[in-house]
């Protein structure tokens, strides 16, 4: 990775991260003149930013570190998965759900419990040293609610929701802080679940098949350009690996605190 | 009033907009160099004068260029940056114009913004891009052209 910190560039603290891909090469800007690049034949990283944001931790925790995951990872076999995670005793609980069927918020319900968080929003899964298990890992970022949320965590009434990455009007606290949680950065995936939402009161296992638990997964995954096969192949591998054990739907009609229970009975059980 | 005509893109699974069609393809003469054009917008290709010649020649391209009008990509060209890193030349002229060059591939991948106008596009943006080929050519020793410093931001 090569970084060019140069006084003549100047910092939009303002302004919203802005990518764009072509084949194999991916852009990031901040703001008119700091940007990163990443090439991911080479697993190369080339960059120009001004001192203001060398000098920030924020910037390089919550967005470089975790935008380059996202956009190398897959290439040096880290794959992203859209899920959360939550650790207990070293056993990780990933959950799946389209978006907007409340993995953040359920996370977070978990994570009150006896749930150690390790992700609300993105897990990055690699294979052990071994290559015969996986390891799930978080990137301690905050974690990101939407405002709705605060109908469910009364802690979140002291806080203000404010412009996220993506443009998502959101909370974004620090879980240890706000709401006392655990936090863990890896675990060890053991349980799969699927989110869904139901208008019906109760909270319900429904075994999943895994072969289309791992449609789901390689349905909802970022298109790869040809240039990348062995990504690809990594990719569809460690899903693969994901979706080998057991796999559940959870049907919710119940507030987050509820299902939560439900899960922790269901773990607890399994 | 759009600058263009080609139909807005959007895949949730595709944020990166690699795949963004470009259907437009032209072979053209460029310092003596055959330069295969892949673009979504023919006005990209309209600077011609800076070509010597379109060629028909049957000849397989030196070089590769796509270059892809980004509609939902705000702002004028601001001032070049440019970086070097091995085989990766990069151009970062804001929103305006993000592009990278890739020598071994001898590639051109660019973004144009959706508010580059013609002019814009041939004053600032169109020698950021031939200043990179002539480069990656070995036919100029500094990868930008000297006598564009910037534009207004």
């Amino acid at each position: 990775m090569d970084v060019l910190v140069d006084s003549s560039i100047t910092r939009d603290p303002s302004a919203k991260a802005h990518f764009r891909g072509l084949r194999h090469l991916v852009f990031a800007t901040f703001g008119i003149e700091e940007i990163f690049a990443f090439d991911l034949l080479r697993r190369r990283v080339v960059g120009a930013i001004s001192p203001l944001t060398a000098g920030d931790s924020s910037f390089w925790n919550t967005q470089l570190l975790p935008i380059m995951v996202g956009v190398m990872g897959t290439t040096v076999g880290v794959v992203p998965l859209h899920s959360a995670c939550l650790d207990r005793d070293g056993k990780g609980l990933l959950i799946a759900g389209l978006s907007g069927a409340g993995k953040s918020t359920l996370s977070v319900a978990l994570a009150q419990r006896e749930f150690s968080l390790v992700s609300d929003d993105w897990t990055y899964v690699s294979r052990d040293e071994n290559k015969d298990s996986l390891i799930a890992s978080g990137l301690s970022v905050p974690v990101k609610l939407l405002p709705d949320a605060v109908e469910h965590f009364a802690e979140l009434k002291a806080c203000t929701p404010k412009e996220s990455l993506n443009g998502e009007l959101a909370f974004e606290v620090e879980a240890t802080k706000v709401f006392r949680s655990q936090v863990k950065s890896v675990s060890r995936p053991h349980w799969l679940i699927f989110l869904e939402r139901d208008n019906r009161p109760g909270c319900d296992f429904i075994p999943y098949d895994p072969a289309d638990a791992r449609a789901f997964y390689e349905r909802s995954a970022e298109l790869l350009p040809e240039e990348l096969p062995e990504a690809a192949v990594t990719r569809s591998e460690i899903i693969r690996m994901v979706t080998s054990g057991k796999c559940f739907r959870v049907r919710s009609g119940e507030l987050p605190q509820r299902t939560a229970e439900a899960i922790d009975r269901f773990c607890n059980g399994a | 009033m759009p600058l263009y005509d080609h139909t807005p893109y959007s895949h949730p699974l595709d944020v990166l907009r690699r795949f963004m069609p470009s259907p437009l393809k032209k072979l053209l003469k460029f310092e003596e160099e055959i330069i295969l054009v892949e673009t979504n917008d023919s006005s990209l290709l309209l600077p011609l004068g800076y070509f010597d010649s379109e060629t028909t020649s049957a000849t397989s391209p030196a070089f590769h260029w796509k270059l892809l009008r980004d509609a939902d990509a705000r702002g004028k060209p601001a001032r070049a940056t440019i970086l070097v890193a091995g085989s990766l030349l990069v151009a970062n002229m804001g929103r305006a114009c993000l592009a990278g060059m890739d020598l071994e591939r001898k590639e051109l991948l660019a973004f144009i913004g959706g508010e580059v106008d013609p002019q814009d596009y041939q004053i600032y943006v169109f020698p950021v891009l031939s200043g990179l080929t002539q480069f990656a050519m070995g036919k100029k020793s500094v990868p930008f052209p000297t006598e564009v410093a910037g534009a207004n931001a």
